[in-house]
């Protein structure tokens, strides 16, 4: 049966001040949508909201499951992510005097997902080859490259049906960019993930990317129904392709 | 051999000129620092001396320590013991039992008709009673005597000069002689006893680790001082052990 | 003249002793080692430990090691109630550094005197039949009051081990003080985590309590002499690694009996914080620390 992923008019900030303003979206199952916007218009805060490291001041979030609703505001981040969300989060978060193989089967430690965590495990290091090749190295020691994949298929070994990522792109060269991304696509194939992916590296994630939303100031401007939608609004045009 | 500490020390320093004084070659002479846990690295090395004369001072725990490692090495000095305190308690001569035959030490009072002296059975008695329900040492041989004891030295002096002026008791207790439960007390110029009433006892025959045997004579007998001595010494150590 | 006899066994009664120091600092190495929480009342827990051994030596007649065994459940309760405690009034609110270092002193206090309410101030011993007894191999002498302590120390360290490495909670526990949020991610509470790992490492406290009131006898303040031996102990192994614990007991226990064989005991102590200054000069992270 279809589930999805639903926000609703969610208002959220730290103390003070207000990063989101009435964010509403929704990711179907199956979709891999993406979320533009430059750094500080609230991406980062609003995949905090659905995990819930960050509690919304108001609006909805809500999964949808085989027709039964599952409100996320006001569950733990633990809670959530039993339901089967998943973070990777901006900053990978590994444990870092923890080895490779150590950080992964940590991420399995999710009931349902340490029955598959061998096979997952060996999917991961086909999926990232480096990893299998550093797996008794401490986290801590990779490369920034090494350390994404690693987050991201940490991420995975938690066998998710929901999958967040926070701008993947960040601090690595291209090339690794390219490859990180259709990795997760890759696996988002495999394991029929729906993806909801922040970045700002618009050409790399718009190849994966089944719609997206842009996101300014805490608002969603624009909502594109295809990746090349996306590319004709005049605000990606003016802050990404720099036309 | 001995404990880091003020009592020990002071113990040893003795030990030493009383070596010097008969004659003994000094040739093992060190500390342990609390908490050693294991005394057998020690024990060896002494072994190692081939020493005659093996005097300990020490707290305890390592007293137990000490004794243990003795029998697990197997150290058989001429004569061992000296200043080890905790083997006048009554848990520790159960736990020890037979361990403990051979070793000189010193004590305060034992049950050996030497030392019998009037008030003593009474005293014993009423402490034993109250002991059991109380938890404490149940032989209460080691300190309570002479506690009471020097309560019966006040208690005297007071009823004798009908005073509690420190001055003056003070002075009554300095010329006179006591008749308490440990015997007849005279204190010497300098305030200690007039004569050293330290025992040194040799534990013997100790067959078990049962409690009955250390409240009757026999198992501790005083060697010293000569007055009140109610046995003679085993010589060497190792005749002692059974 | 030093023979090899002599050295053979205090090389042995080194590792020995080793054996039991890395009974005793287990606990350390979780809860300080592993969680960061400054739990220098581990020690005391231990003493409570003996003690509790011994009442059930004394009244019951049973086994110091079964007893010790058997009190483990009840002594993960007491850690897992005492870390609750701990997050609840102090780490939660950030307080933890000064505040709760004040607070396991007087944990630490209050068990003491507690125990000397309950027990007095005498000295406590218990019996067992293989308390006497020694094997000897060739030149060398072992005596099952140190030998017993000594395996019971290496096996709880490599029960400890295994669990830390290869089960999920294991794991989860040497993740918790790395990055508690990413743990949250991976759908781990991580209070739950921190206060079962407490609760383990005070669990070793009954085992070690037994091992320490075999090895000679106990009385209520004599924790706080293996504050200073224990910390010293985790800290040179590499804080949190349990295997490195084990080896800097067996080092440290090395060190400490090849000085009181070789130049008298009253350096044994010096020696090892020494080779303690020493490892942290070269390696400050500790012998085996990540």
């Amino acid at each position: 049966m279809a589930s999805r992923l639903v926000v609703q008019e969610v208002v959220a900030g730290y103390g003070a001040v207000q990063v989101l303003h009435g964010v509403s979206l929704t990711v179907h199952e199956g979709e891999t949508v993406i979320l533009l916007g430059t750094n500080g218009n609230g991406k980062s805060t609003l995949l905090k909201c659905i995990m819930g490291l960050v509690r919304p001041a108001a609006g909805h979030i809500f999964l949808e499951v085989d027709g039964r609703r599952c409100d996320l505001v006001g569950r733990t981040p633990e809670e959530i992510v039993d339901l089967g969300v998943t973070l990777v989060p901006e900053g990978r978060r590994l444990f870092p005097k923890l080895s490779v193989e150590e950080n992964l089967l940590l991420g399995a430690y999710r009931r349902e997902a340490r029955r598959d965590a061998d096979t997952t495990l060996r999917y991961c290091f086909e999926l990232f080859p480096v990893l299998a090749q550093r797996r008794r190295q401490l986290a801590g020691s990779l490369s920034g490259g090494e350390q994404q994949m690693l987050a991201i298929a940490r991420a995975l070994m938690s066998r998710p049906r929901f999958l967040l990522v926070d701008e993947p792109s960040v601090g690595l060269a291209p090339l690794l960019v390219r490859h990180v991304i259709t990795q997760v696509k890759e696996m988002q194939q495999r394991y029929g993930l729906t993806v909801l992916m922040a970045e700002q590296n618009f050409h790399q994630a718009t190849r994966i990317a089944d719609r997206g939303y842009v996101l300014v100031e805490g608002r969603v401007v624009f909502e594109g129904a295809s990746a090349a939608a996306l590319g004709e609004h005049e605000l990606v045009k003016k802050y990404y392709l720099g036309l | 051999m001995g404990a880091d500490a003020e009592f020990a020390r002071n113990a040893i320093a003795g030990a030493r000129i009383n070596a010097k004084k008969y004659g003994l070659r000094i040739v093992y002479d060190n500390t342990y620092p609390p908490a050693t846990a294991d005394f057998t690295p020690v024990v060896r090395a002494i072994q190692a001396t081939g020493a005659d004369v093996v005097f300990v001072s020490s707290y305890p725990p390592d007293s137990v320590g000490m004794v243990r490692a003795i029998h697990e090495v197997g150290l058989r000095p001429k004569m061992l013991g000296g200043g080890m305190v905790g083997l006048q308690y009554a848990a520790f001569l159960t736990k020890l039992g037979p361990m403990l035959n051979g070793i000189v030490n010193y004590d305060f009072w034992v049950p050996e008709p030497t030392l019998k002296f009037p008030g003593i059975e009474e005293f014993l008695k009423k402490y034993q009673a109250r002991a059991v329900q109380e938890g404490v040492d149940p032989l209460g041989h080691y300190l309570p005597p002479w506690a009471y004891a020097y309560l019966e030295v006040l208690g005297q002096a007071i009823t004798a000069t009908q005073s509690t002026d420190q001055r003056t008791v003070g002075e009554y207790i300095r010329t006179h002689s006591f008749d308490t439960i440990v015997g007849r007390v005279t204190f010497g110029p300098n305030g200690e006893w007039a004569t050293s009433r330290v025992l040194m006892i040799q534990f013997q025959n100790i067959r078990d680790n049962d409690l009955e045997q250390f409240h009757k004579p026999g198992k501790r007998i005083v060697l010293y001082p000569e007055k009140w001595k109610s046995g003679e010494l085993i010589y060497p150590y190792e005749k002692a052990l059974p | 003249m030093v023979s090899v006899n002599l050295l053979l066994n205090a090389v042995v009664a080194g590792l020995l002793v080793g054996g039991f120091y890395a009974a005793v600092t287990l606990g350390i190495s979780v809860t300080f080692g592993l969680l960061e929480v400054v739990n220098i009342a581990h020690p005391v827990f231990v003493i409570l430990g003996a003690y509790f051994v011994y009442a059930a030596n004394a009244t019951l007649g049973l086994d110091p090691l079964l007893t010790g065994a058997l009190l483990t459940p009840l002594f993960f309760g007491l850690g897992v109630g005492v870390y609750r405690l701990y997050y609840a009034c102090f780490e939660r609110k950030g307080e933890e550094a000064l505040r709760g270092l004040v607070f396991f002193f007087g944990l630490l206090f209050i068990v003491e005197v507690l125990l000397l309410l309950r027990y007095g101030v005498d000295y406590r011993l218990v019996e067992a039949p293989y308390l006497g007894k020694t094997i000897t191999l060739g030149s060398v002498g072992i005596a099952y009051r140190l030998l017993i302590p000594c395996l019971v120390g290496v096996g709880l360290t490599l029960a400890l081990y295994f669990f830390l490495s290869k089960t999920y909670y294991g794991r989860a526990i040497q993740g918790v003080a790395q990055d508690s949020l990413a743990l949250r991610l991976m759908g781990v509470n991580p209070v739950t985590v921190k206060a079962i790992a407490f609760g383990l490492g005070v669990a070793t406290a009954s085992l070690a309590g037994a091992l320490l009131i075999l090895i000679g006898p106990v009385e209520p303040s004599l924790g706080r002499e293996y504050i200073g031996r224990a910390f010293a102990i985790a800290v040179l192994g590499g804080l949190g690694s349990i295997g490195g614990t084990l080896v800097a007991a067996f080092l440290l226990g090395v060190a400490e009996s090849l000085t009181a064989t070789l130049y008298g005991p009253s350096w044994a102590l010096a020696v090892s914080f020494g080779a303690l200054l020493l490892v942290l000069a070269l390696r400050p992270s500790g012998l085996f620390g990540r």
